[in-house]
């Protein structure tokens, strides 16, 4: 007989695999050769993942530098109004339809108040899909943030702080070097959420083939029209380099935590 | 030992959800109604009459005409099918799911201009090659998008219109095109006539079937479904078809 507490751990094997990595399975067994080649050899899919691998990642950087910042504000302005808005309001982003999100930005960002930097303002460019981007994978990279300032502790900043640093001091110089774990892991969270996101790209940033158009909505559009094969293909190679970027992040934090272990 | 004993429990706990799952669909005495997005006011005023009228459980689920027809290839429960476009119907015949198909209601593309465009005078489908107007046009794997870039090519100004930068947008769905006229974040986009009516957008002009292709509305009775409810209720939708002629469609 086994113990409560042995139950969860027990449980974890098939559901993990049943539920999360059954599917992805499935994704790959569905590869075929007819729809690889069809999805390779569409110039529009070549145009597509660039645009996705270069939005993707400025918007995984541009959603870690506000976290870093959000970081501060949760280190030494725990009182303030904004410090207390920015937490409330942080998970927002996650909860509200994508497609609703898309029209937000194109609202805001569009030609109504942004007028005077284009025909269409910010909409309909590989700026409006980094947005797009950075608006809903945001919310991972400053919880990623908060979850490594919880660990660093404040002893540290109380040390920096009696040695003389101000705030900004030692959260430059002691804090942000210790979250570099955090960092990198809010980027690939915010990279990998970024890939996904094809609701607010679609309506924001245009998917206009060979423009604007992304992995995701390109494989959106095709699952839209039944063309299951060169969808499924591209959604395999979206898993591909999402595990690229995870390997990636893997080794450079690994070799950090070495570096530290030695120092 | 443990792992096994937690591999069994897992299992049957899959079984049990799968279990239910089946029996839930299998055993509901209702018709089961997939249809395109765009129906959804008018289908959804006859159901409600037909289920007060003849007592039988209507369950509607909208959804792209696309992904709702590779829903039913993969087997999704659903007795009867209303497609945007004919194609979808024709993909489902030859697969062996249609069981009887029917061409249902005719449509219209049609040019919608939004404040901005109306100032910068846009009145004929040529005017969109002028440079500095901004169009939008659904992605050509919607059929929406399709028909509407066939027509410019047709009139020969699809190239000039890309050349000049004027294509802005290439959004997944009719709907979003819409939105984003309606919204004035374009100057002009193509839409059904149905759909402008629905979004209440002035319609600058209409383009006929020569240009864009014939534009129809089909519905499958699925097979192995209820398929006698599922006839019933097609032709109770036949017999109303004034309520889809409210929207801007025609019988086809």
């Amino acid at each position: 007989m086994i113990g409560r507490y042995e139950l969860l751990g027990a449980l974890f094997p098939p559901l993990f695999f049943l539920f999360i990595v059954f599917p992805l399975v499935v994704l790959a067994l569905n590869l075929t050769p007819q729809g690889l080649a069809q999805a390779l050899g569409d110039p529009y899919f070549w145009s597509a993942t660039f645009n996705t691998i270069l939005c993707a990642v400025a918007a995984a950087v541009m959603g870690v530098v506000i976290a870093v910042g959000f970081g501060y504000y949760h280190l030494f302005k725990r009182d303030s109004v904004i410090y207390r808005v920015a937490d409330f309001l942080n998970d927002l982003p996650i909860a509200l339809p994508h497609t609703v999100a898309g029209l937000a930005l194109l609202l805001a960002f569009g030609r109504r108040y942004f007028w005077w930097l284009g025909e269409n303002g910010l909409a309909f460019t590989l700026v409006a899909v980094t947005l797009a981007m950075l608006f809903v994978s945001y919310p991972l990279a400053a919880r990623a943030v908060q979850a490594g300032l919880e660990e660093v502790g404040r002893d540290l900043v109380e040390v920096a702080r009696t040695l003389g640093d101000s705030p900004a001091q030692a959260y430059a110089r002691v804090v942000i070097p210790a979250l570099r774990e955090a960092l990198l892991g809010g980027f690939l969270l915010g990279f990998s959420r970024s890939l996904s996101e094809f609701a607010a790209v679609i309506m924001f940033g245009g998917n206009l083939p060979g423009r604007t158009q992304v992995l995701a909505s390109y494989v959106f559009t095709r699952v839209e029209a039944g063309d299951l094969e060169a969808a499924v293909a591209a959604s395999v190679f979206c898993m591909v380099l999402s595990l690229v970027m995870v390997a990636l992040t893997r080794s450079l934090t690994g070799a950090g935590g070495l570096r530290r272990a030695q120092g | 030992m443990d792992a096994r004993a937690g591999l069994a429990v897992g299992l049957i706990a899959a079984l049990i959800v799968g279990a239910a799952v089946g029996h839930y669909y299998t055993s509901s005495q209702q018709l089961t109604v997939f249809a395109a997005a765009s129906l959804k006011k008018p289908l959804t005023e006859l159901a409600r009459r037909y289920e007060k009228e003849r007592g039988v459980k209507v369950a509607l689920n909208f959804g792209p005409s696309g992904g709702l027809t590779a829903q039913i290839m993969q087997g999704q429960r659903c007795d009867l099918f209303f497609s945007a476009d004919w194609r979808y119907i024709v993909k489902l015949r030859k697969a062996g799911k249609a069981a009887r198909t029917r061409k249902f209601l005719r449509d219209y593309l049609v040019l919608v201009v939004s404040e901005t465009g109306r100032r910068k005078r846009i009145e004929d489908v040529r005017d969109l090659t002028r440079p500095g107007v901004t169009v939008a046009v659904a992605d050509p794997k919607a059929p929406v998008g399709e028909y509407a870039q066939r027509a410019l090519q047709r009139l020969g100004i699809w190239d000039t219109i890309v050349k000049n930068g004027n294509l802005k947008a290439r959004p997944g769905t009719v709907n979003q095109v819409a939105t984003m006229v309606k919204k004035d974040q374009v100057d002009a986009g193509f839409v059904y006539r149905s759909v402008a009516v629905g979004f209440g957008l002035p319609i600058v002009q209409t383009l006929p079937h020569s240009l864009t292709g014939p534009i129809v509305w089909g519905a499958a009775v699925i097979r192995g479904g209820n398929e006698r409810l599922a006839e019933d209720f097609l032709s109770y939708c036949l017999q109303h078809i004034d309520e889809f002629e409210k929207y801007g469609w025609e019988p086809a």
